[in-house]
């Protein structure tokens, strides 16, 4: 059989000074993930002889519809499947008066599609995060 | 720990305090600076509950649980009449903190500290895909209970004794996460009387708490995967002093490291099923509910001490010698509890020793040329396990008896078994030497040539247990340039091959060598036995061998960099790996990696920097296995 994996990254930065006193920076980042494996083949005997029944059970278990039978195990390639994009952005700013008093805000987004979710359930999840500081230099 | 964090920030900020204060008293006081932070953090829309195995970004982050968490944080830095200090602190919630702080007192002593904490959010296998069943049809009459299932008594509960994969989840509903701690403090004398003398003491320590899915099999071992939740805590401690010293032309230093890993995990321990209703099976197992509860997932106590040595001399200006020594011990201290027979070395340490010898030697024969040789030599001798094990012979009688489990194991006038003790040898124990060397050849300012040839020998002492080969005899050669066309464009190119002989293979690993599956032939006439099915039938049927290390490997490597503007700078790399096992039966082994970027920086202006980059990554392995799946 065959394992592959597969990666893109493509990631972007921005660092400006508007004014003396006052900066910007931003970041992005996105990745697009895949890895699968091919060429799974089961072949099969059955020393027993006994025959396999064709029971739909899929209210039971979706990931294998029908009861015992290594045609469904010729499935099992896909357990191992990755299909996923992923976004991290950030974006700050800083401003700096006299007195030696800054002020500061962060923003971050974290964005997660997962396509082939399936041992660990679906990990995707959008989440952002808005930070605000003060500082004090001396 | 919690303390120990709280009275380092609340010791900073007060540092802190303090300077910020005394600055209005001293206007001139730039002897020391410092910053301090303070505001929040809001998550608009926290992680979900059923997200909390998300990855990508949160992986690793622990603030994305909460609504509101705190940013508080500062940095001071002091220096006055050979006295420095400088520290920092941000705690944003109790798993996100990071702290360090360095003292120097007219660079006699030197001190220095740092605390981190972040929380790693664990994946929860719900085993899916362990869920597969056998039901023979009621004309077969071959093992059929009853009537063949319908639907109604997969529904009810009835599957188990017909499963062919099964699986039990115990905590379905929790999600897992570990918090890691790693607080590392450094200290070193230089002691004023004696330059070239220095004297250090480090520590670290690192603690894991918080919970983690752990599985187990059943009475149906592998064939029914049972998982739940365990409580995590586990310290490591390191302690190391060193003294290094320099005298004229020679150099040394030795140090010692005693490491302490101790565990005070969840006991995890399960009662196994019982086949109450299937008597036919009682006496087939080796547990069952019968034999009480059974230790799983448990984690060994461990200590680890290496002592190492390193010398240097500087024959002259041209050559140098430098060679080290180290001796390390690794102790199992957790092989004498309550479950010997289940644990190995039951009454006895496990221990793992191992002695490292490395050379090297190098000269500079001219202002273009220079070349180093060097060798290494590294045993390994770790101990045996011994085990225990109640082996069964084939009673007399119809097959199933009416005899238990528990009748089994006890009564020797009934039924008859005997004990082996069986030794199991280390696939660690052995011995390898490399010895290499390599030239460096200055062809102009802009150009230069390296070629390197290294040999090295594995020699395992335990081959014939394990299945592997005596010896691995390998070659490596390498080539590489450095060239410099002119101020602005650099080429660096490397190219390696490796040949390995023989290759690192499991023998008798799978299948047939001509793919042809083993034939099966029904049970032996030891049913009861151990050993009774598997051996003969599917691990004796394995005569081919297989691996995932290679024979030989082409490895490729060229990196570039730019500058087509005074504002503009690019990179580009590129890697290829190509690798090959032909010495095993059947299918070749084979990967193939691709690893390609390029990036640039502009600088358009003095307050403005723009970047950009991207990566393309590739790995392909090409393999055959051969997989016995078991049916019922």
């Amino acid at each position: 059989m065959d394992y592959r994996t597969e990666a893109h990254t493509v990631n972007a930065n921005i660092a400006y000074s508007i004014l003396p006193n006052w900066s910007i920076s931003s970041n992005v980042a996105f990745t697009l993930g895949r890895g699968n494996i091919t060429d799974l083949d089961f072949n099969s005997m059955y020393p027993t002889g006994d025959a396999k029944l064709d029971l739909d059970v899929s209210a039971v278990n979706p990931n294998m519809p029908h009861l015992y039978d290594v045609a469904y195990l010729n499935g099992m390639d896909k357990y191992s499947d990755i299909d996923y994009r992923q976004v991290d952005f950030t974006f700050g700013t800083a401003y700096r008066m006299d007195n030696g008093i800054g002020l500061n805000l962060n923003y971050n987004l974290y964005y997660f599609d997962d396509n082939d979710p399936y041992v660990y359930g679906d990990q995707g999840s959008t989440t952002q995060m808005v930070t605000g500081f003060v500082s004090y230099s001396f | 720990m919690r303390k120990i964090t709280v009275f380092m920030l609340t010791a900073i900020f007060a540092l802190a305090t303090a300077g910020a204060t005394a600055v209005f008293a001293e206007e001139d006081g730039k002897w020391y600076s410092g910053e301090l932070k303070a505001g929040a953090t809001v998550v608009p829309e926290k992680l979900a509950g059923d997200e909390s195995g998300a990855k990508g970004g949160t992986e690793y982050n622990s603030l994305v649980d909460k609504r509101w968490t705190t940013y508080l944080g500062g940095n001071l830095e002091a220096m006055k009449d050979g006295f420095s200090f400088s520290g920092d602190a941000l705690y944003r919630d109790v798993n996100t903190q990071d702290y360090g702080g360095a003292i120097s007192l007219k660079r006699v002593i030197n001190f220095k500290t740092d605390y981190s904490r972040f929380y790693h959010r664990l994946d929860h296998d719900y085993m899916n895909n362990l869920e597969a069943h056998v039901f023979p049809p009621a004309a077969t009459g071959w093992k059929n209970w009853g009537s063949s299932p319908d639907l109604a008594d997969i529904e009810g509960g009835k599957t188990v004794g017909s499963a062919n994969v099964y699986h039990t989840d115990l905590d379905p509903d929790s999600f897992y996460g570990v918090a890691r701690a790693e607080w590392k403090n450094k200290v070193d004398f230089n002691i004023p009387m004696f330059p070239g003398l220095k004297l250090s003491f480090n520590h670290r320590f690192e603690e894991r708490k918080g919970d983690k899915q752990v599985m187990t099999n059943s009475k149906c071992l592998a064939c029914h995967i049972v998982s739940n939740g365990q409580n995590i805590n586990e310290t490591t401690n390191d302690y190391s002093p060193k003294a290094s010293l320099r005298i004229g032309t020679l150099a040394m230093e030795f140090s010692y490291l005693h490491r302490e890993f101790n565990v005070n995990n969840e006991d995890m321990s399960m009662v196994y099923n019982g086949l109450t209703g299937k008597e036919l099976f009682l006496n087939r197992l080796q547990y069952d509910n019968t034999t009480g509860e059974l230790p799983y997932s448990r984690t060994p106590d461990s200590t680890k001490d290496t002592f190492k040595g390193k010398f240097r001399w500087d024959v002259n200006a041209n050559n140098t010698f430098t060679a080290n020594y180290i001796y390390s011990q690794a102790t199992n201290d957790s092989v004498d509890g309550a479950y010997d027979i289940l644990m190995g070395k039951y009454g006895d340490e496990a221990q793992l020793d191992s002695n490292i010898f490395n050379g090297k030697f190098h000269s500079r024969i001219t202002r273009a040329i220079s070349f180093n040789l060097y060798g290494r030599y590294q045993d390994l001798d770790n101990d045996s396990v011994e085990i225990e094990k109640n082996v069964r012979t084939n009673p007399a009688g119809a097959p199933g008896g009416a005899v238990t489990l528990s009748e089994g194991y006890i009564n020797e006038s009934g039924w008859s078994y005997f004990e082996e003790e069986e030794k199991r040898p280390s696939g660690y124990d052995g011995n390898a030497y490399v010895i290499g060397t390599d030239l460096t050849w200055r062809v102009t300012r802009g150009l230069k040539f390296k070629f390197g040839y290294e040999y090295e020998r594995e020699k395992r002492d335990n081959y014939e247990h394990h299945h592997v080969p005596e010896t691995t005899k390998e070659h490596k050669f390498s080539l590489a340039s450095d060239w410099r066309i002119n101020h602005d464009l650099k080429f660096d190119f490397d190219y390696r091959f490796e040949y390995f002989d023989d290759p690192y293979v499991l023998e008798d690993a799978t299948c047939a060598p001509n793919g042809d599956y083993g034939i099966y032939a029904g049970l032996p006439a030891g049913l009861y036995e151990v050993e009774r099915a598997y051996a003969p039938r599917i691990y004796d049927e394995r005569t081919a061998a297989r691996s995932n290390m290679p024979e030989y490997v082409h490895e490729l490597h060229l990196k570039s960099h730019w500058h087509p503007l005074h504002t503009l700078s690019t990179n580009f790399h590129v890697k290829y790996r190509y690798a090959k096992n032909t010495d095993v039966d059947g299918r070749d082994w084979k990967q193939n990696m691709v690893m390609a970027g390029l990036g640039g920086v502009l600088t358009p202006m003095k307050d403005l920097v723009l970047s950009a980059g991207y990566t393309y990554m590739y790995d392909s392995y090409d393999s055959e296995y051969c997989i016995a799946l078991y049916d019922g």
